[in-house]
This record gives structure tokens, C-alpha cells and sequence, in this order.
């Protein structure tokens, strides 16, 4: 993933973010059933390890003891911290990979999958060009009743330069795209949306069990569905870079007139950028 | 009786223990509901319209208090002022029901309350009425002082009426479902199809903007619609009205959308 330097992971002492607990519901679902004697958990792009961050007061020790964690991240420092922070929860095992986002498949061990993959704040640092593979690698690394649990925000606050958020209704229109290439239908997966005080998220969840498709089914059409999904997000762009263009002719030509286009002006600005940048690469 | 409590962020405390003496003494402190897409400011103009008294707890650097203050006292709605001791109050507000602050906050929330229970008193002023479902639509809306006071859903339904004079066909979204618009009308014509509609209930004051175009314009996309219809109380910037003149996104302020003659669909 190309570094965006703007980008840094935030900590919040004792503060559970909404996202994260969210996250740790479905989580919490998982460790209740007797069916699972542990539950394997990848947090992808775990940063410093906010979503650990109050984990005792959300998890019983029971369910912490059920765990078996896996973090990833680009980040060493970061890694490292994230480990400390894990060590100290009572999880049945705790494991932390360093490596770029898009090598996360190739780096973890080759035949384990996941109970529950974990993707917060970060789908809008990955580069457009890399997401479709991200998410397809995210899906083949479930267990046959996994979740992936993605959440990302609509809008980066302060701009990041070259990060690229996505809305969701555009995250809808990838996922279905990519469910699409892997030739499941009738499936759509969960999209939901967020609205916080200053900024909207979206939130996506992908149900293995309702993919239906066999580990080599999916690994047969990955690429696949990683072409045909990489398209539509190429098309997304093209179409976002249009309007983008648009509304900076028409802030040219007429100015801003409140300080809510003033705000967007400086957005559309850095997205300018991060799509003709992201646009650049795909070419 | 329902109070709006107006307040700098280093009055949170006072603001929690205060919600709590007026709820125990029977009033409501009124929420503000500004879901997704919302426009904050017009969802806040619309509370303190609706309020029957508005407690004003103003920081050091908050004009947002004295705007809204503003808007109280534009509404005829009664205001309590709560300061401390080493806080200036701007010369045009002194003759106004105050208490000052000492900063025992159990102490400070009892004493406004016991300013706030001779001011409320229900309002008879016409204009503080909702509309009521027996008006027509056109009447309720062009009624603007009611009309700030309407809810979302509120003001989209008489929306959704309005259309349906005028002879389309009008799907409602779900309320609190995921689409990101809030109706679904048919258009036929050269331009004809399914065309989603958002409906935006800004204050009079308020314009909306090129964000809320180009938001439209990615729904339209995704939904694989025909064209987005963004229908407003207010006005629009004239950047938003040149972004949507080279995009399948139409402009209506209400005024526009009454002046349609009924039965014409296209």
C-alpha cells in the first residue's frame, strides 16, 4: 500500500469508538456460541490497537480467553504496541505480522483462516487499485461461518493528501460487484451507514456462510472477481473525477458562497488529487 | 413545556446536571434529531423554534449561543441567560432573565430552573402551531414559520404530496433505512424513469450546496436511476445550480414545486 504520509493511527485511552463496538458485538456473538472453541480473529491494519482499547469492559474473561488474535500492520512500531496491548487481555493466543495491506495474504500462514476479519479506519488510506484484491483476499481468508467487518468514514477529517474515502453507497456497488465475480447472486452483502457528529461511515459485512461457495470455488475465481470489481471501482473514480472537475468549474466560475462549500472546496481539492493520482496508476 | 438548552462545550456538566433537574421537574429538554445528511443547523433552528423556553449557557468564545439566542428571540421564545461572575454580558442582552453562575453546578441547575418555570408557559402565538394534517400540503408549507418547525419525515411527506397532485407516482424510503434519499418518483418523457427524490428542510437562512448535488448525483449512479430530484425549503448556491444545470440532478425550492400546476407530471 502506498505510504500516505498525512496518515496516523489515533489511540483514545480508555474510549471505545461506536465502530469498534460494533465490531466486538458481532465478535461477541461468535465467542457465545458453544460451537466455537476459539475464535480466530485477524484485525487487518490493526494500527495501535484501538479496537483492544476497553476490551474488558465489553468481553468477559471467558470470551477473551477464547480468542486467538492476529494483528497486521505496516507499521512496526505500531505492531508492537498493538502486541503489548493484546498480551495483556488473557486471549488463548496472541500473533502480529508486519507487512504491507496488499501482501497480508501472502505473509500470513498459507492454510489458516479466520473467524472474524476486522478492517476499521484505513479502506481509504489502501490505493484504489489494490482495494478489490484487498477485500477479495479478506473473503477467501474466512472460515466457512466468518465475518469480515469492514468501516471506513465518508469523508477524512483533516484531508489526508492521496487518501481516498468512499461513500456507501459506492461501497455497495463494489462489494455486489465483487460477490458478482465471484459468481455469487442473490447475495448483498450488509452496507450500513453511520452518521457521527462531525462525519458519515459506512460499515460493510461479509457472511461467509452466505457466499456458499467452497474454498477452492472461491480461490478459483478470484481473479476474477478481483478484474471485473477493479473495473467498476475504475468507473466509480472516472465518475467521481467528473463531478469533482464540475463542482471546481462551478466554485470558480460563481465562488463559494457558505462556509459548508468552503469546506468542500478544500475537500474536492484533495480529491482532485487522490483520483487523478489513483486514476494515473490504474493507467 | 419543552426547554432547549443553548451552551458553550466547557458547560457539558452543567448542561448534564441541568437535563436532569428539568426532566425531574416534568420538562423536556428538547434533543436535537439531525440523522444522516441532515443540515445540523437547520435540525437546531427547528428545535429552538419548537422550544418553549431556551436556557443560554454561553462559553467564552461561543457565538453559536448568542445566534441562537438570536433565533429564540426572533421565535418570541423566552430566554434564560446563565454566566458567571468574570464573563462579560454583551450590553443587548442585560435586560434578559439571568442567573449567574457560581460554578457549584447542583446549586447553579436549581436556580435555573426555578428562572425557567415562570417563563413556561404555553405560547399563544398562531405561528407556533404545526400545521395541522387537515391543511392542505401547499398551505402547510408555505406557512415558513410552521414549516421550519416540522420534523424530516414531516416535511417529506407533505413533499411526498405535493408530487403525488401533481400526478406522479411517489414511493417513501423507509425513514431511517440505508438509500441516503427519501423518495422515489416515476417520470416519463424523454427523461423519464425512476427518479429519486431528496428532500431538505433548511432553514429560511440556510442555502444548499454543490456537496449536496454531487451526494445526489452518486446515489443516482448507484441506484442506476434516471435522475435525482432535490426538493428544498430553501434556496440553492449557484454553484449547486451549476452543477445540476450539466447533470441529471433538477433544482426545486417548494415555491418552484407549487408553482407546477397539478396533474402535470413531466
Amino acid at each position: 500500500m502506498p505510504a500516505i504520509r498525512d496518515s496516523s493511527a489515533v489511540k483514545i485511552s480508555r474510549g471505545q469508538l461506536p465502530q469498534h463496538q460494533s465490531a466486538l458485538t458481532l465478535l461477541q456473538g461468535r465467542l457465545a456460541s458453544p460451537a466455537h472453541r476459539t475464535v480466530g480473529w485477524l484485525d487487518l491494519a490493526c494500527g495501535r490497537g484501538q479496537i483492544l482499547e476497553g476490551l474488558t469492559d465489553s468481553l468477559s474473561d471467558l470470551e477473551r480467553s477464547k480468542i486467538d488474535f492476529c494483528a497486521y500492520d505496516v507499521d512496526q512500531d505500531y505492531a508492537r504496541e498493538t502486541h503489548r496491548a493484546a498480551a495483556l487481555l488473557g486471549f488463548a493466543a496472541v500473533d502480529i505480522t508486519v507487512g504491507d495491506l496488499r501482501q497480508f495474504d501472502r505473509l500470513l500462514p498459507e492454510n489458516k483462516s479466520y473467524d472474524f476479519i476486522t478492517l476499521t479506519n484505513t479502506v481509504h488510506e489502501v490505493a484504489p487499485s489494490a482495494l478489490a484484491h484487498l477485500l477479495a483476499d479478506a473473503v477467501c481468508r474466512l472460515t466457512e461461518r466468518g465475518v469480515l467487518f469492514v468501516y471506513d468514514m465518508e469523508r477524512i477529517e483533516p484531508p489526508e493528501l492521496g487518501a481516498l474515502s468512499w461513500t456507501g453507497p459506492d461501497m455497495r456497488v463494489i462489494v455486489d460487484q465483487l460477490m458478482k465475480g465471484f459468481g455469487v447472486h442473490g447475495y448483498h452483502p450488509g452496507v450500513g451507514r453511520w452518521h457521527h457528529r462531525t462525519v458519515d461511515g459506512w460499515n460493510l459485512q461479509v457472511d461467509r456462510q452466505d457466499v456458499g461457495l467452497s474454498d477452492d470455488a472461491l480461490k478459483a475465481r478470484r481473479a476474477t472477481a478481483v478484474s471485473e470489481t477493479g473495473k467498476v471501482i475504475r468507473g466509480l473514480m472516472s465518475r467521481r473525477l467528473e463531478e469533482c472537475c464540475q463542482t471546481l468549474k462551478a466554485f470558480t466560475e460563481h465562488g463559494v458562497e457558505t462556509a459548508e462549500e468552503q469546506t468542500d472546496k478544500t475537500h474536492l481539492l484533495y480529491e482532485y488529487w487522490a483520483l487523478s493520482r489513483a486514476l494515473g496508476d490504474a493507467r | 413545556m419543552k426547554v432547549y438548552i443553548s451552551h458553550a462545550p466547557q458547560n457539558d456538566a452543567l448542561v448534564q446536571e441541568l437535563t436532569r433537574a428539568l426532566s425531574g421537574s416534568g420538562y423536556t429538554v428538547t434533543p436535537i434529531e439531525a440523522g444522516i445528511g441532515a443540515d445540523l443547523a437547520s435540525a437546531i433552528s427547528s428545535a429552538i423554534r419548537d422550544a418553549d423556553v431556551l436556557v443560554a449557557l454561553p462559553g467564552s468564545s461561543s457565538v453559536n449561543v448568542y445566534y441562537e439566542m438570536g433565533i429564540a428571540a426572533g421565535a418570541n421564545v423566552p430566554i434564560v441567560l446563565a454566566m458567571p461572575r468574570d464573563q462579560d454580558v454583551p450590553f443587548d442582552v442585560r435586560a434578559m432573565p439571568f442567573v449567574l453562575l457560581t460554578g457549584e453546578i447542583v446549586r447553579d441547575a436549581l436556580e435555573i430552573v426555578r428562572r425557567v418555570a415562570p417563563l413556561a408557559i404555553p405560547r399563544q402565538d398562531p405561528r407556533h402551531e404545526k400545521p395541522s394534517p387537515a391543511e392542505s400540503a401547499t398551505d402547510a408549507l408555505q406557512n415558513r414559520d410552521a414549516a421550519e418547525r416540522l420534523s424530516g419525515p414531516e416535511f417529506e411527506e407533505l413533499v411526498s404530496q405535493l408530487l403525488m397532485q401533481r400526478g406522479f407516482d411517489v414511493r417513501r424510503v423507509p425513514p431511517h433505512g440505508f438509500a441516503g434519499y427519501d423518495l422515489e418518483i416515476v417520470k416519463k418523457g424523454p427523461a423519464g424513469g425512476r427518479w429519486l427524490v431528496e428532500c431538505k428542510r433548511y432553514s429560511a437562512q440556510n442555502r444548499v450546496g454543490a456537496a449536496v448535488v454531487r451526494q445526489l448525483l452518486g446515489l443516482v449512479a448507484a441506484e442506476r436511476a434516471a435522475g435525482g430530484l432535490l426538493i428544498a425549503s430553501s434556496g440553492f448556491t449557484a454553484s449547486a445550480r451549476a452543477l445540476a444545470e450539466r447533470t441529471p440532478v433538477d433544482l426545486l425550492t417548494i415555491d418552484d414545486l407549487i408553482a407546477i400546476a397539478p396533474e402535470t407530471r413531466d
